[in-house]
């Protein structure tokens, strides 16, 4: 993760969401994480590892994939970021 | 088969929730930075102005009159002072456009069919690293970046107060051309109408930062937790945290 002074954790949330909606190939990743080719592989190598995403063939295309888990782990970062901008506590509030 | 989001996720929720607090939060540092801006313009073209009339002779001040060449040394001093808060005020900008550059990029809302159906709040994770890379740079460098925005509160107020306090003794002086007179005073006007709104913003931006400064850890700690995941203990972040 040498190519940029992003740390892992904002990386692996950039990946984990783009992968959320919509298959993504490694190709896609890279232009948008705008990391290097050595960094993307060792995210997803990572993020695979852990069972965060998935791997899917088509038509000999390797696409990638959040699974559930990896889901889990976004939304965990997300209520970290709103807990402290007390937004889940103004929604309960409602 | 995509995704499709639905109202009662989560994920999306905390989303929706998020995005309206980031755009904000990009707003007041839109208005902070253009305050910041504006005032630099404004007190550059004051000072050459000022420079001009003070060279050409065509204003006296009262001091100068009153102690000749002490007078004339003081005067000399009192506009070093003031252009090099100024200068500070452009090395702010400088920073500031670092991050609002990158920020402003990354916070866009997807608004294309095929956009919105796979990333509904697009640069929301974008945002925050962002925020991130600003913040560990200065952390490395300085102590952290509310003592950073802290320094530069201290040093607007201050080089505002200085301006204010030095400009009102144009009141003293002497200058022959009333229009030019006209124009000081006009830009004397803008520069302090704009000193203020950047002294309201600054003392949010503190607040905010000072939010920012104590999330950091948690996303860090964030990390960590999937480091440490496997499939064996992947219930780890379904627990709710005490």
């Amino acid at each position: 993760m040498s190519s940029s002074r992003r740390s892992k954790f904002e990386i692996w949330a950039e990946v984990l969401e783009f992968c959320l909606r919509s298959k993504r190939t490694q190709t896609w990743l890279l232009r948008e994480t705008r990391l290097k080719t050595s960094a993307i592989r060792e995210t997803l190598e990572f993020l695979l590892s852990r069972n965060l995403i998935e791997q899917l063939n088509e038509e000999d295309i390797t696409k990638y994939r959040t699974t559930d888990l990896g889901e889990e782990a976004l939304k965990k970062f997300y209520t970290l970021v709103n807990d402290y901008f007390d937004l889940n506590h103004n929604q309960k509030k409602i | 088969m995509e995704k499709i989001e639905n109202e009662e996720n989560g994920l999306v929720q905390s989303q929706k929730l998020l995005y309206p607090k980031l755009k904000r939060i990009n707003q007041l540092f839109r208005i902070h930075f253009l305050s910041l801006i504006l005032l630099f313009l404004f007190a550059v073209a004051f000072i050459i102005l000022w420079t001009f009339l003070l060279i050409t002779g065509q204003i006296t001040m009262e001091l100068s009159q009153r102690y000749g060449l002490f007078g004339i040394i003081v005067d000399t001093f009192m506009t070093v002072i003031l252009v090099i808060l100024i200068i500070q005020i452009g090395y702010q900008i400088y920073i500031l456009s670092l991050f609002i550059i990158k920020g402003n990029r990354s916070l866009k809302q997807a608004k294309g069919k095929e956009e919105t159906k796979t990333a509904l709040y697009k640069g929301i994770v974008p945002y925050i690293t962002n925020f991130y890379t600003f913040f560990n740079r200065y952390a490395k460098e300085k102590s952290n970046l509310s003592k950073l925005v802290r320094t530069f509160f201290f040093l607007n107020f201050f080089s505002g107060f200085y301006g204010i306090f030095l400009i009102s003794r144009l009141l003293g002086a002497e200058i022959t051309n009333q229009l030019l007179m006209f124009v000081l005073a006009m830009l004397f006007l803008a520069m302090a109408g704009f000193w203020l709104m950047n002294l309201g913003t600054s003392i949010k931006i503190r607040k905010e930062v000072e939010k920012w400064e104590k999330l950091f850890p948690k996303l860090e700690e964030w990390a960590q937790k999937l480091e440490q995941f496997s499939s064996e203990n992947s219930i780890l972040f379904n627990k709710e945290e005490p």
